[in-house]
């Protein structure tokens, strides 16, 4: 079972997010201080840590520099109400591998954790020259795209959001991570940009194809998926 | 300051007083020496009866001197005084003293010198000092006099300056008092000739602070207002939702479709939230860009790319809604730039387009090289804001019309406003007959200082 330790100092947030992944099917641990935090994560028996910036005792950054500096690689979503690029940029040199700023959606959180986690497994470390799923293949080097053997022609940027999607098969990605991920935008557009892009692209791939592999998740983003 | 006025004066007259009393004493010293060297000379020469006789003749005209020539025995062979003075030693070179000469009423102050002529006889010559004490005198009370008149002048100098000053000073302590005490309308008084005192500029330095507070604090009661009013209406529909789902609980959950129903509140609830945050999100955005956080993440990229990379993402987006989205960019760029913040400030401009330009119109996206550095443009054919609502409309929550106050789209504007300023740069709103074309000019990067740069 996954474990996740959540610190968090909010007595409501700390609880939101325990439902919401223990709903998830993940086994849940809250540290509502820094210091307990710290000593929990270093057990090393977590699979990822939500942590807050802004605790009492020990701040969410020390913990982060405090983990790597000890060797503890565990996976972490930073929680954070500082929404500025720079805090963002802080957060993730100090060592987090995500940085999600309050208020966030749950499926976003969930989205976030299950990416940071697959980042950390060994397969997903290597760089494949190609990418498949289901009867879909793609060629990094010459970016050729095939479904069942016929050609796709793609825009680089779609080619690039194929790449992402490709990447977090099976996971739910959101608007956002796309729009930080596939666009390097931190800002919400405030319209459905996104949604139309990933639209055209499930309209290229599901051309002449009774499956289709790029589903949308209600309310939270999109996934690449056989179902 | 008024004591040091005085020694200094008692000092000068002192020197002055000592300076012309030395120099007329010095005079009467040559002079007494002169007579007493002539007479002795006489005595030595022709003898005590004939010297005596000439002094006695020398003497009948009337003079400052004095002179007598006394015997071994004390008498008196010649002279104008009756005897010799008491005390008086013989053999000084200059003794001062008083003597009473023959055909004189009162006693004089004279200078005299002594010396003896040889077999008892002595000689004493003398000078009376009485003019020149009188001059000393006069000169003394006239210095004193233009002493008295320079103090009593310095006095009121000092008076008339202090009092300039303290009514200057009481200026700025009575705009500073007004102020503190809320009118922040009050300025210092400044004087209009450009080549002002230190008065003058620290008044200029006072007035440019306070109008710069008087505009923060114009700016924050906007800001506080306007997200005031901005919050009630969307929290009172949240309230309105939150209110029918407490009440109408039981309702909703025995319709037939009880269970849609309360999804579609819930759903709803949280939109009006999301969009509150939304307004907050930007609120706090046009803060940390007007105190200019961000600045240091400043890169030289290609503002042409910027603006292709944002125009391709909308792209769709606006085909989706029959709108024809281009960019007009092609050269390379250079510009300093924070990337972030300044693709957002464009694609709140095309979002904005996009929201309130024509149906079916045209939509362009423009960087261009401008003699100042470049120019990045988006242009609608949509109805535009007349003219005079152009200030309006790039104020934090302006209002133009009751569409665009409704979704806040004041503060996509002076979000891209105030970006454009952190920039260096400029936001204006131009009519594009028909539409709206705004346009955002930025420094080229030659032009900024190095400060900034390196930053």
């Amino acid at each position: 079972m996954t474990r996740i330790l959540c610190v968090e100092d909010d007595p409501m947030t700390a609880d939101y997010i325990a439902k919401g992944l223990g709903d998830a099917g993940f086994e849940v641990d809250i540290a509502d201080d820094g210091n307990t935090g710290l000593s929990r994560a270093s057990d090393g028996c977590y699979d990822a840590i939500v942590l807050d910036r802004m605790l009492p005792g020990l701040d969410g950054l020390s913990i982060v520099t405090a983990l790597r500096s000890g060797g503890v690689t565990t996976p972490v979503v930073m929680l954070s109400a500082l929404a500025s690029l720079d805090e963002r940029v802080r957060g993730l040199k100090a060592g987090s591998d995500d940085y999600l700023t309050k208020p966030f959606a749950l499926t976003e959180l969930l989205a976030r954790i299950e990416a940071v986690r697959r980042r950390g497994t060994p397969q997903a470390e290597t760089l494949p020259t190609r990418l498949s799923f289901d009867d879909l293949e793609v060629d990094l080097l010459t970016r050729r795209v095939t479904r069942a053997g016929h050609r796709i022609d793609l825009q680089p940027r779609e080619f690039s959001l194929l790449e992402f999607l490709l990447r977090h098969q099976g996971q739910v990605v959101t608007r956002t991570m796309l729009l930080e991920r596939v666009w390097d935008y931190h800002f919400d557009p405030g319209t459905n940009v996104i949604d139309v892009h990933v639209s055209r692209l499930r309209k290229k791939l599901d051309d002449g194809s009774q499956k289709s592999l790029l589903h949308t998740v209600r309310g939270a983003g999109y996934r690449l998926g056989a179902y | 300051m008024f004591a040091a006025l005085i020694v200094t004066s008692a000092l000068l007259l002192g020197f002055i007083n000592r300076l012309t009393h030395d120099q007329l004493y010095a005079d009467v010293r040559g002079a007494i020496a002169g007579d007493a060297r002539e007479i002795a000379e006489s005595f030595h020469s022709k003898g005590a009866v004939v010297t005596s006789r000439e002094v006695t003749e020398n003497l009948r005209m009337p003079g400052p001197t004095a002179v007598l020539i006394v015997g071994p025995d004390g008498r008196v062979l010649a002279g104008n005084i009756a005897a010799w003075p008491i005390g008086l030693a013989t053999g000084q070179r200059f003794a001062n003293t008083r003597l009473r000469r023959f055909g004189h009423r009162d006693e004089e102050s004279f200078g005299v010198a002594t010396q003896s002529l040889g077999n008892g006889y002595r000689l004493l010559v003398g000078r009376s000092l009485e003019a020149e004490e009188r001059l000393t005198e006069t000169l003394k009370s006239s210095l004193f006099a233009s002493i008295g008149l320079a103090l009593v002048l310095a006095a009121l100098t000092s008076v008339i300056l202090a009092r300039i000053i303290s009514s200057r000073v009481q200026n700025i302590a009575d705009v500073a008092a007004a102020v503190a005490a809320g009118d922040l309308s009050r300025r210092v008084d400044e004087s209009p000739s450009p080549h002002g005192d230190a008065f003058d500029s620290m008044a200029r330095a006072l007035n440019a602070m306070l109008a710069r507070i008087e505009n923060l604090l114009g700016e924050i009661r906007m800001v506080t207002d306007g997200l005031a009013h901005d919050l009630r209406s969307p929290l009172t529909r949240l309230k309105a939702r939150i209110d029918r789902l407490a009440r109408g609980e039981s309702d909703l959950a025995e319709s037939a479709r009880g269970d849609v129903r309360w999804a579609d509140e819930v759903t709803a609830i949280g939109t009006e939230a999301d969009a509150l945050l939304t307004m907050l999100e930007n609120c706090l955005e046009i803060s940390r860009v007007e105190a200019g956080i961000g600045r240091d993440a400043f890169v030289l990229l290609d503002a042409a790319a910027l603006v292709r990379d944002l125009a391709e993402m909308y792209v769709p987006l606006a085909e989706e809604t029959g709108v024809q989205l281009t960019a007009a960019a092609r050269q390379p760029l250079p510009v300093l730039a924070h990337r972030n913040l300044l693709s957002r400030a464009l694609a709140n401009l095309i979002d904005n387009a996009l929201r309130y330009g024509a149906a079916g119109g045209i939509i362009e996206v423009a960087a261009a090289a401008s003699p100042g550095g470049i120019t990045l443009s988006v242009s609608d054919n949509g109805p535009g804001i007349a003219a005079n609502n152009h200030g309006e409309a790039l104020r934090r929550f302006g209002r133009i019309d009751a569409a665009r106050s409704a979704s806040g789209v004041g503060l996509g504007l002076s979000l891209a406003a105030a970006i454009a300023r952190l920039h260096g740069g400029t936001l204006a709103l131009v009519a594009n007959q028909p539409g709206l074309r705004v346009v955002i000019e930025l420094p080229s990067p030659g032009s900024l200082k190095p400060a900034r740069v390196y930053a």
